[in-house]
């Protein structure tokens, strides 16, 4: 490993040099597109103009990354600010990016879970991990633990975790850039799906299999812009204060008075309205803890993100970068409620101002025609199709009220500027920086899979050509463009089913490699082995085989005895239904109901780690010290 | 850069175990979080403190303990190349 500080050449572009480059260009790009929007120019060209400029950025970052990753390999001496900006792209990633704020918009304060985790998480892989990794020597998780603990089965069951983990979060990256293009472009969300999965490939070709490079670092400030500039503009104008992490203290009291007035004049009903500051309506205490745990432990065990760690020169530049990681990311993270506040307010008022079902505004439909908005129980997909599901509603209004309204997570940081009543200008940008980073952050994943599926068969003797890189992350596309295509749960869900299940199969074993010694091959493979099989087992039971869960464990269903009346109600009309559509309907409903119900002592899927983390742990210490000490390994 | 004080203790034997920035992180992370009704009643910037916390106060609470346990470790490896100069010259 040493030595290697002579392989840099002097052509490399200087970091800062390519970072202001970058960013200038993209600016001077939304100043050209936000022209041709004032100057009329067809709507049509403008998104198409946006896409394009998201496209480009990826492919700008992908190409610098392959120069990087040539020149660098090895390790070289880096700003550590500009290893903190590329940490924080791919933590932060187009999921979160995207997803995050929804959360806090429909959950209110429990969707502040997500968040807390995600900052979490970077504290403490600066604390317990990312100095620890550079003086192993390892570039892989599964390299690491192969070359801490001996023996073939723990560097397999590692790889294992590190491929099902990575291919759910592409799951994620996928769904965000098939959203994107799906809104932009007027086609179906499975198109605008493949078209993302194909350019993560191209993506991934441009740019290699190579070292992690830093070119990702540029694509931050784009975020944080994109993310930012709307805000901005709304803290000024609304309350006069630029600062939207203080100015959203107003929009909260205004969403509080809001709340009260809407449930006063009939226009929500009290059993669906959830107070934005009220704590644990959406998830239990218990639930925020977990989804916290999995996603702080899940991002202090990411491979995609330890493999930047595994590539710095020193245990200092590991924890450096890492510090300013934190700092990114809670820069951006501190924007995110005011962003689900202020597009809360704004609905809210909408819903105050009595809207009558014929007048409601265009983005309703915009989205509802993705499959994101349903109102009266009905995809909106346009206004006659609204008017007539709720005039058939037994209690039916001629306006708009809360609970006739449906809005999917996903759509919220996308719909944020049409929801307040900002222009176009601030969708595209956001837009433009969701696709860039949808493209970019699945280089993350696709490198730890192609790593641990093709690096590590080579490794053990197998004899793979050159292709094989590229088929591996083709197959790993194809899987998980098969299951976003599906649409599973929301993005920021899937995104924290990949932390979970990484920090299931990976936290424990990593954490006793690098901190115990006394933890061995054996306990090592069982921890992470139990720990993946169990978080496996949980969030597949609970999402797609819900009914024979709950047939199974029922009794240690935190249901109550009216949910399990009407599960017993569900399945006698399953059974008694006739063959055909009534049987396929009957089912649907029985599996709906059995899917909020499934569940073990009350512990939701999001909160898998609750579960899964307990049991890898336990796994770890009984069968480390019931089996002899490794030797040779200090 | 490359043979820094840690590296030179071995790759399974970094730093000192940091155990009071995790007992803050686990404050900051779990149990102020658990307490935010209570902490509801107060306000502080316009802010109800608990949802504060949960939204950005911890965040904060994050990035201060990140710098000064960065800080405190480098110093500690500062230390210990000091103490080991001579055997880690001979040793590696």
């Amino acid at each position: 490993m040493a030595g290697n500080e002579q392989a840099s050449t002097p052509s490399r572009p200087h970091p800062w040099v390519m970072l202001t480059v970058l960013a200038a260009v993209f600016a001077a790009a939304v100043g050209v597109l936000v022209l041709m929007q004032l100057s009329a120019v067809s709507p049509v060209a403008i998104n198409a103009g946006y896409l394009s400029l998201g496209l480009v950025a990826a492919a700008a970052v992908a190409v610098l990354g392959r120069s990087q990753a040539r020149n660098e390999a090895g390790g070289v001496v880096m700003p550590a600010v500009f290893g903190g900006l590329a940490l924080a792209t791919d933590t932060v990633s187009a999921a979160f990016f995207v997803g995050l704020a929804g959360a806090i918009f429909v959950w209110g304060h429990d969707g502040l879970a997500f968040g807390l985790g995600l900052g979490a998480g970077c504290l403490l892989l600066q604390l317990l991990v990312a100095p620890g990794l550079p003086p192993t020597g390892a570039r892989s998780v599964p390299e690491f633990v192969a070359l801490r603990f001996r023996g073939r089965e723990p560097r397999i069951v590692a790889s294992l975790a590190v491929v099902v983990s990575m291919i759910v979060l592409l799951v994620a990256q996928l769904m965000v850039g098939g959203l994107v293009v799906a809104r932009v472009l007027g086609v179906d969300g499975g198109s605008g799906i493949i078209a993302t999965a194909i350019a993560m490939f191209a993506c991934f070709v441009l740019r290699g299999s190579g070292a992690p490079g830093w070119a990702k670092g540029a694509l931050f400030p784009v975020l944080l812009a994109a993310f930012l500039v709307p805000l901005v503009a709304l803290s000024a104008n609304w309350y006069g204060l630029p600062l939207p992490q203080i100015a959203y203290a107003n929009a909260l009291w205004q969403i509080q008075g809001l709340e009260e007035t809407l449930l006063e004049q009939d226009l929500a009903d009290p059993g669906v309205l959830k107070p934005m500051l009220t704590p644990f309506l959406s998830l239990n205490a218990l639930n925020f803890f977990g989804v916290v745990l999995g996603l702080a432990l899940g991002t202090a065990s990411l491979p995609s993100l330890l493999s930047r760690h595994f590539a710095m020169p020193s245990a200092h530049a590991a924890r450096a970068s890492a510090v300013w990681a934190v700092i990114f990311v809670a820069l951006f993270l501190s924007a995110v409620p005011a962003l689900a506040a202020y597009a809360r307010l704004a609905l809210l008022t909408l819903i105050g101002d009595h809207t009558a079902l014929a007048d409601l505004p265009a983005w309703l439909f915009t989205y509802g025609k993705l499959g994101l908005v349903e109102i009266c129980g009905r995809t909106a997909i346009d206004a006659a199709a609204v008017t007539q599901a709720c005039t058939a509603l037994p209690d039916a209004s001629a306006v708009l009220r809360l609970q006739d309204l449906t809005l999917d997570p996903d759509m919220i940081v996308l719909a944020m500027p049409e929801i307040v009543g900002l222009d176009g200008a601030m969708f595209g940008l956001i837009a433009a920086a969701a696709l860039a980073a949808a493209l970019v952050t699945a280089g993350g994943p696709l490198n730890a899979i192609v790593r641990a599926l093709v690096f590590d068969a080579e490794a053990g003797g197998a004899k793979l050509g050159r292709p094989a890189p590229l088929v591996a992350a083709a197959l790993a596309l194809g899987v998980a463009a098969l299951v976003a295509v599906t649409r599973p749960a929301n993005m920021l869900t899937v995104a924290t089913w990949a932390f979970t299940l990484a920090a299931a199969g990976l936290f424990p074993a990593f954490a006793a490699g690098l901190w115990w010694r006394r933890a061995n091959a054996y306990g090592a493979a069982s921890a992470m082995l139990v720990g993946l099989a169990v978080a496996i087992f949980y969030l597949i039971g609970t999402r797609y085989f819900a009914v024979s869960f709950f047939e199974v464990w029922g009794s240690l269903s935190s249901a109550g005895p009216t949910a399990r009346e009407i599960f017993g109600e569900l399945n006698e009309a399953w059974i008694a239904a006739a063959p055909g559509a009534a049987k396929d309907a009957a089912w649907a409903a029985l599996e709906a109901h059995a899917q909020t119900i499934a569940n073990l002592w009350g512990i939701s899927g999001l909160a898998t780690a609750l579960l899964a983390l307990p049991a890898g742990i336990v796994a770890l210490l009984v069968v480390s010290l019931a089996t002899p000490a490794d030797r040779g390994v200090h | 850069m490359r043979d820094s004080p840690e590296a030179s203790a071995g790759p399974w034997t970094p730093a000192r175990f940091p155990f009071v920035a995790l007992t803050l992180w686990a404050i900051f992370a779990f149990l102020i979080p658990r307490f935010v009704q209570a902490l509801n009643l107060v306000d502080v910037f316009a802010f109800p403190l608990g949802y504060y916390m949960a939204a950005q106060g911890s965040l904060i609470a994050f990035v201060i303990i990140a710098v000064l346990s960065a800080r405190h470790q480098d110093r500690v490896a500062a230390r210990q190349a000091g103490d080991h100069l001579g055997k880690a010259h001979g040793g590696q």
